[in-house]
């Protein structure tokens, strides 16, 4: 019985002291004077942004269509300016030179030989089936029929993106293979064969890449530019040094962003927070506090600081603070009410 | 000796008047030269050290800086105080010496001990010895306007315009800079960026400050000439800034532009000013110890108006302190109180000579004592203030007396013709009273003495009073033996001159009175012992203070807000009060408002402090009647934003009171202990007990704790992978919170900081604990990390303010005492906090402020009042060579005192040290009037009368001296007394208890010591 008592004298007390303690943590706002009082709406967050970070509008390997010289050139005159976006079909550069010149008349020889190749193929197939062509024979005119279609085929492809150019013999148009951003090769004076003159990057293909901190990369939900935001499609599972890279979604054409850039990016991660102006927040004992407009009463609310954010900063709280209103002027006297301050 | 001095005088008459011409020639020449102001010099000899450690906290600053420092100064010679007050980025050391320690000696000595001490601390300390000035050393106050202009660009006109213009006027120690923005070329570089062409922020440093200089090399021979070469480098602009290469290399040329952003930005702020609820700029003109006030506001002045011309179209100095105008005002008191009193003393002496020629002769004695009074001052270097000023006021009822009896005495002798010749004749009546009026003059002078031996405050208070009066009595003196009767030579007539008539009819009835109190003087004693046991209960009703406040005419409003505050919220807090306070009180024309720390560390107030300044209209636009209720009105305003910690003071009180006791406050609790957590934990009790005792007002206890830290650990192991050291970290973290300077550009005279730092915005700095641990950092190697990869950081905390008292750390509670005694007040206190507040041990308390002065002047003067006692009564001895008559004058005083207290009572003054002056002064006028009826009745000691007939007689003729003594007194202080002009507030109690006193003493000497004599001559005959 005694025990009881002992609990039910305890209970009483802490009864008897909760109240205190919760007005500590109230002031009345009639009790705020002259004090000049605004309120701002506490807004919910689905994504909290961290500090920027360096991002480049790349495109992961192997999206560009790549084209490559068949032959030297002398000189090569570029139509459109790098980076400028193309259509399939459309000129992009008139190629010169004799060895371009050679290209013409090699693709003209080409396909005769080709076409003779092949009806002299065509024709063979009837005598080798009629057994009126050895077996030997047979064999040779079709390796050479294959190897000169393959040959064919090969510079057919590239003489599909040929325009002949009519007022000079030696000189040949290449038109865009497919719409997209065009992009020189760095090095454009080396007009040798083989050597990559120009790729072509489709729209959908060009990315941000960014490299973000390690510790927060699994919660990244989107990189924002300062026009556009644009989802993360995929992080990278390899580590470089403090940091991984992350892709995002193909950038919307309204980004305005260009290939190659590098731009500064915030990375937003996906956490539930609220937004609440940077001057409704104080310290109170070391920890951060919001003053919440409750009836006729400010309620002094812990929260924890996530990220600034413009004039706002990202908290998250124990309390649902949706939909309330913080106190954004005068915070600081208030503060010093409850640090015990004036009262003369 | 005494006789050929008057003989002298009367021979040599034209010599003499020549001479007296000289003196009043001089005496005007160092009237107009005297240096002037307010107050006398209150300040003892101080040195104080700033010392400004940016970026690091108050108890780190403590024990690596202050403490080591405090150490070394610890042993320097002849100090009387070691304080310190150590904050965030800043400590304030301050160093008392001994009264009479030569100020140039005591700041060698300090900077010795400094200079080889600063060189060994680890890291970069700024700062030193502040300017040789005292805190009434803030004279003229000023802000610079113009619409057009911006914040940055009224503090560039400020800084690098008016600031070397005004510190060339002779007397400017220093002119302080507050409030808006310092411009800096800011250098933010792009971490990106960096790592990409693996550039650290040491290279940008140094690429930066290898650029940015001006070298000479030599000199070239030309033919029969030589040319100077020199290399040409220096940045002189944001383009040239931004093209300084960074990397060169077959890659291509980087610049800092391509690297970093390169803007004009401004330093980090630690403080800002705000007027009428906007932010501006101020100038603080601080003067020179021992300059002259006056000469350096007009040189100021002067130097201003000069300028106005050269200022950008629309630039207005506008002025809201000018020390000059208290200076005018209180001066302005004083010398309308010294002029009536002469008017009042010389129409006093025409009635009771009863003719104009013997008066004139008495009157001349006064400008002639006040003009070689100012020669002395002029000499002994006294500046004229109100105290020194107060001083002759007092001193002017008692310059008359030689004179007087030198002429009552000769017109009495010329009168008596004998067939002498007139000269002969003056020179006997001269001879005759030389000696009692050597002896008088001479007893007034061991009766200010004590004032010359107080110490403190009081002491510099006091002794310019003092001083005067000794300077202005010992003038009289001499004017008396020597021009006086020469005047009388020349100007009185032969005739005898009659008695007036009111003074014979006073006589005959004073005659009976004293008659019929001889021989019953039973009525008078007991109604005079009542009167006594009266006053002295009056004496423990009376409340007790220091010195009553000096009426400044402009009103500081200190306010204390939550100690983390921002300087942006609290500069928004100081905005809205200011609007309100404009609003509520059309007497205040204009607010300027300082929050934080100033330029110069002078006043290293914290960010949650702020004195607000408010200049007021002229009183007779007032709707109120007095400061006080002006006062109570900004309170009843300011207490409308509650959270907010309210004091009151005036310029020069605050600074006076921050200087003598560290703090301000009437009371200053301080409470020692070692550990700051205990401390902070006991102060607010303290402060609720003390806001329960009646008449405690504005009871604040100091905020010490509350400082919040975030600690930054750099993980070993990852830091020495990538070459990174705490120091290094800590200086790359500077750079991206506050910003750090690394050279200057100069622009003309102007010297623009240099600033590695993270943006013109504060939105650019980390505002968050997470933002800060993803902030990116470029290692040493150039690899790029979060914070938080390389560092652990976690919260702690610690005080915001340290102060220490001689190595000791102590809090602090002040309190203002509002409608009762200080002394009565503390007492009271100190018992309740004794009984209901233990303190752990190795904690104490201390109670200082006015209270502290109080005490000290109390101690002082007990000890001091007696040893003139004794020395009066040796004179007294030597007078009357009987030490029982000195006993019945002596006797005499304390029944003259009693009308000291019951006037003080009365009027509602306090027991303060003027007061104590005023009973003082009293003491001397009793035991002069005591001496003068005392010898007249020895003089008539062989007559063959009744010994009651005999004293009635003496006393009879010596009533017009007596009256004359006293009304003269009483109509010289009266001016005092009804003053009301700031200044007066000063000297009133102390004018209040002589006159008060004077009614009295006059009483007992006419009726009380004849009574005392006759006891004795019973004896004798017997």
């Amino acid at each position: 019985m005694k025990r009881y008592r002992r609990c039910l004298l305890c209970a009483g007390l802490i009864l008897a002291l909760l109240p205190a303690w919760a007005a500590a943590q109230r002031v009345a706002i009639d009790d705020l004077g002259d004090l000049n009082l605004s309120f701002a709406a506490v807004q919910p967050l689905d994504e909290v942004p961290g500090p920027a970070v360096q991002a480049s509008a790349t495109h992961r390997g192997g999206a560009m269509y790549r084209i490559e010289l068949p032959r030297d050139a002398r000189r090569a005159s570029y139509l459109v300016d790098n980076g400028e976006a193309v259509s399939a079909g459309q000129p992009f550069v008139v190629l010169d030179g004799p060895e371009i010149h050679h290209l013409l008349l090699e693709y003209s020889t080409l396909r005769t030989r080709y076409e003779s190749a092949k009806d002299r193929y065509e024709r063979s197939r009837e005598s080798y089936r009629q057994q009126a062509l050895r077996e030997d024979q047979w064999v040779e005119i079709s390796d050479r029929y294959l190897a000169l279609q393959l040959e064919f085929e090969h510079m057919r492809h590239f003489q599909e993106l040929v325009r002949e150019t009519t007022d000079h013999d030696e000189a040949i148009t290449l038109v865009a293979p497919i719409d997209g951003r065009i992009h020189y090769a760095d090095n454009r004076e080396r007009l040798v064969a083989g050597t990559e003159l120009a790729g072509f990057l489709a729209a959908d293909a060009l990315r941000l890449r960014a490299r973000v901190p390690m510790a927060s990369a699994g919660d990244l939900a989107a990189l924002e530019l300062s026009t556009c935001r644009v989802a993360v499609a995929a992080v990278d599972r390899v580590a470089e040094g403090f940091f991984v890279t992350a892709w995002s979604e193909p950038i919307p054409a309204d980004c305005e962003v260009t290939l190659n850039a590098t731009l500064s990016a915030r990375p937003l991660y996906r956490q539930a927070a609220y937004a609440v102006p940077r001057s409704a927040v104080f310290t109170r004992d070391g920890e951060a506090q919001v003053l919440v407009r409750r009836g006729n009463a400010l309620a002094s609310v812990a929260v924890s600081l996530l990220m600034p954010d413009g004039e706002d900063y990202a908290v998250s709280a124990a309390s649902d603070l949706a939909g309330s209103e913080v106190l954004v002027t005068s915070v600081s006297a208030v503060q010093g009410i409850l640090l015990g301050l004036g009262g003369e | 000796m005494l006789n050929q001095l008057v003989r002298f005088s009367l021979t040599q008459r034209l010599f003499v008047c020549v001479l007296a011409a000289l003196v009043v020639g001089l005496g005007v020449r160092a009237w107009i030269l005297l240096p002037v102001d307010a107050y006398p010099d209150i300040s003892p000899t101080q040195v104080k050290v700033i010392l400004k450690v940016p970026g690091m906290t108050a108890e780190e600053i403590e024990q690596r800086v202050t403490y080591p420092v405090e150490t070394e100064l610890l042993g320097i010679p002849r100090q009387a105080m070691l304080r310190s007050t150590t904050k965030y980025a800043i400590t304030a050391i301050t160093l008392d010496f001994i009264e009479g320690t030569d100020i140039y000696w005591a700041r060698q000595q300090v900077n010795e001990r400094l200079g080889g001490l600063l060189n060994d601390l680890p890291f970069a300390v700024d700062g030193g010895l502040a300017p040789m000035s005292t805190p009434l050393g803030e004279m003229f106050m000023f802000t610079v306007e113009n619409d057009e202009l911006s914040l940055m660009e009224k503090r560039r006109l400020l800084e690098w315009e008016i600031r070397p213009a005004l510190r060339t006027v002779d007397g400017v120690a220093d002119v302080n800079v507050l409030g808006g923005y310092a411009r800096t070329f800011q250098v933010t570089p792009r971490t990106a960026e960096l790592s990409a062409l693996g550039l650290s922020m040491a290279d940008i440093e140094s690429a930066i400050v290898g650029q940015n200089m001006n070298a000479g090399t030599g000199r070239i021979l030309l033919g029969n000439d030589v040319l100077v070469v020199r290399v040409e480098g220096r940045i002189a602009s944001l383009q040239s800034l931004g093209d300084v290469v960074v990397r060169a290399g077959p890659q291509g040329v980087y610049r800092l532009r391509d690297v970093a952003d390169v803007e004009i930005g401004h330093l980090a702020r630690y403080g800002a000013v705000t007027r009428n609820g906007e932010e501006a700029v101020q100038g603080l003109v601080i003067a020179l110890r021992d300059s002259n006030t006056g000469a350096v506001v007009a040189g100021v002045k002067e130097r201003l108006a000069e300028l106005e011309n050269t200022l950008p179209p629309g630039t207005q100095i506008n002025v809201f302190y000018d020390r000059a105008r208290l200076i005018s005002t209180a001066i302005g008191t004083m010398s309308n109180a010294l002029f009536q009193a002469i008017v009042l003393v010389v129409a006093v002496l025409a009635i009771f000579l009863g003719n104009f020629r013997a008066a004139l002769v008495v009157s001349l004695s006064l400008p002639l004592a006040a003009l070689s009074t100012f020669l002395l001052m002029s000499a002994t270097q006294l500046t004229a203030n109100l105290m020194s000023l107060g001083g002759l006021v007092i001193a002017i009822g008692m310059l008359v007396d030689a004179s007087v009896v030198v002429v009552e005495n000769t017109v009495t002798r010329l009168a008596d013709n004998r067939g002498l010749p007139r000269l002969h004749l003056i020179y006997r009546a001269v001879r005759e009273v030389a000696l009692p009026v050597v002896s008088g003059t001479l007893i007034v002078i061991i009766v200010f003495s004590p004032l010359l031996t107080l110490s403190g405050l009081e002491g510099k208070l006091f002794t310019p009073v003092a001083l005067t009066i000794v300077y202005a009595m010992i003038a009289a003196l001499l004017m008396a033996l020597t021009v006086i009767p020469v005047m009388a030579s020349l100007l009185l007539g032969n005739k005898a001159i009659a008695m007036p008539r009111f003074m014979q009819r006073m006589q005959q009835h004073y005659a009976a009175l004293l008659a019929r109190v001889l021989t019953r003087p039973r009525w008078l004693l007991l109604a005079v012992l009542g009167l006594l046991a009266l006053s002295a209960l009056l004496l423990t009703l009376i409340g007790k203070i220091f010195m009553p406040v000096l009426d400044e005419g402009d009103v500081i409003v200190q306010l204390e807000k939550s100690p983390s505050i921002s300087l942006e919220a609290s500069v928004e807090l100081d905005k809205q009060i200011e609007i309100a306070l404009l609003e509520a009180i059309p007497e205040i024309r204009q607010i300027v408002s300082r929050t934080g720390s100033d330029e110069l560390g002078l006043d290293p107030m914290s960010l949650n402090e702020t004195d607000i300044f408010m200049e007021l209209a002229p009183r007779d636009t007032w709707r109120m009647d007095s400061k006080d209720e002006l006062e109570n009105a900004v309170r009843d305003v300011v207490s409308r934003f509650p959270g907010i910690n309210i004091g009151f003071t005036q310029p020069i009180q605050m600074r006076a009171s921050e200087m003598l006791t560290g703090s301000s406050g009437d009371v200053t609790i301080k409470l020692f202990g070692e550990e700051l957590a205990q401390v902070a934990e006991l102060m607010p009790r303290i402060a609720r007990i003390a806001r329960d005792v009646p008449g405690a007002v504005d009871v604040q206890a100091s905020v010490t704790e509350g400082g919040k830290f975030l600690n930054v650990r750099v993980q070993p192991e990852l830091a020495a992978a990538h070459g990174l050291s705490a120091s290094g970290l800590a200086d790359y973290l500077k750079t991206q919170i506050e910003g750090t300077t690394i050279s200057e550009v100069r622009e003309g005279r102007q010297r623009i900081p240099l600033t590695l730092a993270s943006g013109s915005t504060s939105i650019a700095a980390p505002a968050t604990v997470p933002e800060l641990e993803q902030r990116t950092v470029v290692l040493p190697d150039g690899e790029l990390a979060t914070l938080a990869a390389i560092a652990d950081i976690s919260y702690a905390e610690g005080p915001s303010v340290i102060e220490r008292e001689r190595g000791s750390r102590f809090g602090i509670i002040t309190l203002n005492v509002e409608g009762r005694d200080v002394v009565g007040l503390v007492e009271e206190l100190r018992g309740i906090l004794a009984r209901d507040l233990p303190l752990p041990s190795g904690y104490r308390l201390e109670y200082g402020g006015e209270f502290e002065n109080q005490q000290r002047a109390t101690r002082n003067l007990l000890l001091v009042v007696p040893v003139a006692l004794v020395l009066i009564t040796i004179i007294l001895f030597a007078t009357f060579r009987s030490l029982a008559l000195a006993g019945i004058i002596l006797g005499n005083t304390p029944f003259a005192l009693m009308g000291g207290v019951i006037a003080l009572f009365v009027s509602g003054e306090y027991l303060s040290v003027p007061a104590s002056v005023g009973l003082i002064a009293l003491l001397g006028i009793a035991v002069l009037n005591g001496v003068m009826m005392v010898s007249y009745f020895q003089q008539h000691w062989h007559m063959s009368a009744p010994l009651s007939e005999r004293i009635v007689n003496g006393a009879t003729q010596r009533l017009r001296p007596v009256l004359m003594t006293a009304t003269t007194a009483i109509f010289g202080l009266l001016p005092l007394v009804f003053a009301t002009g700031p200044g007066a507030e000063v000297q009133r109690p102390l004018a209040i208890v002589v006159v008060g006193g004077l009614l009295t003493s006059t009483v007992t000497t006419l009726f009380l010591l004849p009574v005392f004599y006759q006891y004795w001559g019973r004896r004798q005959h017997e």
